[in-house]
């Protein structure tokens, strides 16, 4: 058994030159990299910097468009989930992937239970279990149910799972996301025995950068979809990785923002929800755009959802136009002119599976009907207004919104909330999945909004695109604002340091 | 079918359209198999076999669109009729009969809804529950009674073709109406869609469920009311199954089991599709057994052509 990482021989895994194009973006270029046994190889980068991208080639979600994968020095195709599974690499997202009713044994056997003649063998199923959890350094009891473990136990469990099936590679998606720091070094002691005893090779993605220098043996940065180098972690500094992630990016084009009106749109004193929002208190002027950014798990969604009485809260108030309004429901918070367009449109934001037509009359429904009798009319040419308007490129108002690309939908996504008349609009990440030229439409058209004095809360985890489109930046960090940034104040490295909680001179 | 064509791309017009050529095809084969089916008496026997089931169906189109199911209506009709029996019994005039008991019927459809609604309980679950208690309540208050010999007034709410049948196509354009024209069937459709777009959207989501499974109720009342004032007595073992007879209908008429599509022209197709294959097949000299087999298989078929319509959708 090797004792560190193993330099001779041929490595792990190689991709060499992958490439990879959607509608529009080019989201990886040329990337290369390599796992070697024994290693952990954390993967860096911005949203969009192409790190899922990268990773679901590897695992078979996506097919290539370029470039190679090597598997122990042997070249291999990838085509479907099973393939990478075969050649013992093994990946575990950040949602948990276990049958939380069943126990530990049971879990890591799922699919692979010592059998004979159909029955499973109880003793032996229990008797590997606890054998393997052993050897893996795990102090855990195969009869635990995994439904009562703790998310690091979880994380813990799935791990085994996959070694005891044999995995020699194993991608672990932001694995440390959910959890508390204490359970964070717990996780990390498992991973530096694993790969010191099993030649184990892990690949490591995560955006706390601070876990670069604790459990790193090398680390990728992309950028663009370009890989912006790979080192070695004892030789580059937080600074210099935080450098490489920014750069310049090829970006979407950014309107001239519409200067602000004077009066008051929206105010939030002190909203509270549980540890998630700890009392967070902000305004918003009519035609001005607030950028609320931060982390995964930072606040941001809850923060929009609590305004728009989505959630409940557990203290706090909410004034439109200065008007005190107190909503539990999402009825009576569009009432009084709010609206929240959701960064989940295919779920949250429009039913795929309706028209245009019956996704913008939705919200709207109380304005148009009479008496309860509905005006099928008037939402048929508010729909084509609006599609006009907003330039969504439709056969008709009759086509369902599932056939429409992302950046037209989040247009019918807008157009929807328009209807209602609303005064503020609060938008979870507007641009996330939409390509280049989607993002120019959907940014000219939210400066546009401007201009009509309707005052938006944006809420992005694009640093850039917070910076760009914002008159301000208000950063998130653990449901509490770190601080807030006039527009051209700060830059990308200023946000990047608050929403990671450093302090920044 | 304006409510469902408008939902539409071309596959979706289609699709409405397909139950209708069932029919047809079934229409013209029984004809040309049974010399006595070609007559205007037979054609009017189907729609008045179809009465009982399409006054029930109405309901069932509304709560199955709006995503949600009901599967104590035919206990509820057991109870209903049980009820107008007994006011019956008591001599209670027959128009306030007629009034309480479509009000009994939608207070029962109300506390279905809320069952679900108010506390989660998946809707199967709940209803599968009150269909229980429905039956029980109804055999015990109809326990050793002699429900028959109504007033002539009563029994004329169900006697020949001509009231009947209109009563039918009355609850029909009501439910059309509702669906098509109002704005709580306009959001039927966005709830059974997506509870929860619909719910961000304002929709009062758990209001609107409960006057959904209110409606219901309603017509399961007007069902019993028509079938008791035929018959001249009433039952406590009355509707066993109709729940799924009705539900089956719906589904065969097109309107998605999953919710957010469909429409109650495609229910009164499902209807006479169901009614004319059994009135066909009696013809033909088929028992009640086989037609029962037959019905299951239409049934396997229709949702198994809307199956292999949406995977194509998808793919496209």
């Amino acid at each position: 058994m090797s004792t560190g990482v193993d330099l001779n021989g041929p490595p792990l895994v190689e991709m060499r030159g992958i490439g990879k194009n959607f509608p529009g973006v080019r989201a990886l270029d040329h990337v290369d990299f390599s796992l070697r046994a024994g290693e952990v190889h954390m993967l860096l980068g911005e949203n969009g910097a192409g790190k899922s991208t990268l990773i679901k080639v590897l695992s078979g979600a996506y097919s290539r468009d370029e470039g190679e994968i090597f598997v122990r020095g042997k070249r291999v195709e990838i085509h479907s989930p099973a393939d990478p599974l075969e050649l013992g690499l093994r990946f575990i997202y950040q949602e948990l992937n276990l049958v939380p009713q069943l126990d530990i044994a049971r879990n890591m056997f799922l699919g692979t239970e010592p059998r004979a003649i159909g029955f499973v063998r109880q003793r032996e199923l229990y008797d590997t279990a606890a054998r393997s959890l052993e050897r893996f350094h795990m102090n855990l009891d195969p009869r635990a149910v995994v439904g009562r473990l703790s998310v690091t136990q979880q994380k813990l469990v799935e791990i085994a799972r996959a070694l005891v099936k044999d995995a020699q590679v194993l991608v672990l998606d932001e694995p440390t996301d959910v959890l508390e720091d204490r359970s964070r070094q717990d996780l990390f002691s498992v991973i530096n025995d694993l790969k010191k005893s099993h030649d184990v090779g892990f690949i490591y993605i995560s955006h706390r950068y601070s876990e670069v220098h604790q459990i790193g043996d090398r680390v990728t940065i992309l950028r663009d979809g370009k890989n912006a180098g790979t080192f070695a972690t004892s030789e580059i500094s937080l600074d210099q990785i935080i450098e490489k992630m920014i750069g310049r990016r090829i970006e979407a084009q950014y309107p001239h923002l519409s200067p602000s009106r004077e009066e008051e749109a929206l105010r939030v004193e002190g909203i509270r929800r549980e540890e998630k929002l700890k009392g967070i208190s902000l305004s918003v002027k009519k035609g001005e755009i607030v950028s609320v950014t931060g982390l995964m798990g930072a606040g941001k969604t809850e923060l929009g959802r609590a305004i728009c009485g989505i959630d409940p809260c557990d203290g706090g108030e909410v004034y439109v136009e200065g008007r005190k309004v107190r909503f539990t429901t999402p009825e009576r918070a569009i009432r009084s002119g709010l609206a929240y367009l959701t960064e989940d449109r295919k779920t949250l934001g429009l039913i795929q599976a309706h028209s245009l037509r019956d996704n913008y009359g939705l919200p709207s429904s109380p304005r148009l009907s009479r008496l309860g009798f509905i005006d099928h009319g008037a939402i048929s040419r508010e729909t084509d207004g609006f599609m006009q308007k907003l330039n969504i490129k439709a056969p008709s108002r009759e086509t369902r919104a599932g056939q429409l690309s992302g950046g037209n939908q989040q247009k019918a996504v807008v157009a929807k909330w328009l209807g209602t008349r609303s005064k503020v609009l609060v938008f979870d990440e507007p641009t996330r999945g939409i390509d280049i030229r989607g993002r120019s439409e959907v940014y000219a058209l939210m400066n546009e909004l401007l201009s009509q004095g309707i005052g938006i809360l944006m809420l992005t985890s694009d640093y850039n695109e917070a910076l760009e489109m914002g008159h301000r930046v208000i950063v998130l960090y653990r449901g509490q604002i770190a601080r807030e940034f006039r527009r051209g104040e700060a830059g990308e490295e200023d946000i990047l340091r608050t929403a990671i909680g450093a302090k920044i001179n | 079918m304006e409510v469902t064509s408008r939902i539409s791309t071309r596959s979706q017009i289609l699709k409405g359209i397909q139950p209708l050529i069932g029919l047809v095809v079934i229409y013209v084969a029984f004809a040309a198999a049974s010399g006595t089916f070609r007559t205007f008496d037979t054609a009017q026997t189907i729609l008045t076999q179809a009465v009982i089931l399409g006054t029930m169906a109405a309901g069932p189109t509304i709560v199955l669109i709006s995503g949600g199911l009901d599967l104590s209506i035919g206990s509820l009709f057991a109870l209903v009729a049980v009820v107008i029996g007994l006011m019956l019994n008591a001599h209670v005039p027959v128009a306030v009969v007629v009034v309480l008991s479509l009000v009994f019927g939608a207070v029962c459809g109300t506390l279905n809804g809320a069952i679900t609604v108010g506390t989660g309980i998946p809707a199967f679950i709940g209803t599968l529950g009150m269909m229980k208690v429905y039956r029980g309540i109804a055999e015990l208050l109809g326990a050793n009674q002699d429900m028959s010999k109504f007033p002539d007034s009563f029994q004329a709410i169900g006697a020949g073709y001509l009231i009947p049948i209109s009563i039918m196509v009355v609850c029909f354009l009501l439910v059309y109406v509702f669906l098509s024209r109002t704005r709580m069937g306009f959001n039927c459709y966005a709830i059974g869609g997506s509870n929860e777009v619909s719910r961000l959207a304002g929709v009062p989501v758990r209001k609107y469920y409960l006057i959904y499974y209110t409606i219901g109720g309603f017509f399961v009342a007007v069902s019993a009311l028509i079938l008791a004032a035929r018959l001249n007595f009433t039952n406590t073992s009355w509707g066993n199954g109709m729940e799924l007879d009705a539900i089956a209908a719906v589904i065969i008429g097109g309107t998605s089991l999953s919710g957010g599509v469909g429409g109650i022209g495609r229910t009164v197709i499902g209807v006479l599709i169901v009614t004319t294959l059994n009135t066909g097949l009696s013809h033909l000299g088929v028992s009640s057994s086989w037609q029962r087999v037959s019905i299951g298989i239409v049934i396997i078929f229709a949702v198994w052509l809307d199956v292999v319509q949406r995977r194509r959708e998808l793919r496209a």
